[in-house]
């Protein structure tokens, strides 16, 4: 007989843990769905919204990276002053060269 | 084939009018003057006898010419013949002036910014020339038509019309008003030389190269 009651009086300890066990648990879980989507406003918004490169495709855009141009020659040259050109006749006009 | 013929004998008959230009010496003075005056009517006043009197600045645009058919004699070329005295039809280039891309027709007049150190009357040349192009073909620069130059003349140095700025704000006794004109130089195109030899792009190219055709 007492070893039946010392067995009923840990099936009692046992039933009543479980019970407060299952109660910590559901509110663990509701902290943890409450605050695992909260409705940021203003700054706070705009910092987690703003775009990110996340892809590697992505990340590895950069400006395009064209050759450098080669010497490129003055705009415009002179080749017959006025004066040269009214005082002969016929002046002899130069070849410039590119 | 037909386009190629038609091409082959426009070809040949500028060829022998050039032949026939360059045998008289009296239609090579007058040339340069009608092309540029008139280049739709140039062909008519070349092939009739009058000879047009001619000033100081066309006498040496003469002279230009006759440099210029001098220059292309020892180098006759069968495919495509020099012509200096009379364009391709339908030639234009396009220059680079004071950072800016303008098309210049030979025979036309252009205004650009002022250009600094030049007189009117004054032969200058053009040395950026990004694109060259006529009716049958067209050099593309990389970025520039190497050797190409684009001549032209001097033709005034002007002002353009006034700008006026104005400012006011009220009750603060702050009124200003500032007049400008920006400098101008307008240019008469000569002509376009030294493209020859750069390599071209043509219709018959680029219809080859188009997939499904």
């Amino acid at each position: 007989m007492s070893l039946v009651s010392s067995m009923f009086g840990c099936g009692v300890v046992m039933a009543a843990s479980q019970a407060m066990g299952i109660g910590r648990r559901s509110d663990g879980g509701l902290t943890i769905v409450c605050s695992s989507r909260p409705q940021k406003k203003a700054t706070a918004h705009h910092m987690k919204t703003r775009p990110r490169k996340t892809q590697a495709w992505d990340r590895n855009r950069k400006p395009t990276v064209y050759d450098p141009l080669p010497p490129l020659p003055p705009d415009w040259t002179l080749v017959i002053p006025a004066d040269a050109s009214s005082a002969p006749v016929t002046p002899p006009p130069p070849t410039p060269s590119a | 084939m037909a386009t190629a013929t038609v091409s082959i004998s426009t070809l040949c008959a500028t060829f022998g009018t050039h032949c026939a230009i360059s045998h008289d010496p009296k239609p090579l003075f007058s040339q340069p003057f009608s092309l540029n005056r008139f280049p739709s009517t140039s062909y008519k006043l070349t092939l009739s006898p009058r000879s047009p009197i001619s000033t100081l600045p066309k006498v040496s645009e003469s002279a230009v010419a006759e440099t210029e058919t001098g220059s292309s004699e020892p180098e006759p070329d069968q495919i495509v013949p020099a012509q200096p005295p009379s364009w391709e039809p339908g030639l234009f280039a396009v220059v680079m002036i004071g950072g800016r891309q303008y098309i210049v027709h030979p025979g036309r007049h252009l205004t650009v910014q002022r250009l600094k150190g030049a007189n009117v009357n004054d032969k200058i040349a053009l040395h950026k020339v990004l694109l060259v192009g006529t009716d049958t073909s067209c050099y593309i620069g990389k970025p520039i038509v190497t050797n190409a130059v684009v001549y032209a003349t001097v033709e005034e140095q002007g002002l353009d019309p006034k700008v006026i700025v104005f400012k006011y704000k009220k009750k603060k006794h702050y009124r200003r008003n500032i007049g400008h004109r920006q400098p101008n130089t307008r240019i008469r195109i000569n002509s376009i030389m030294g493209y020859e030899n750069y390599p071209k792009v043509t219709m018959d190219d680029i219809k080859s190269d188009e997939p499904g055709s």
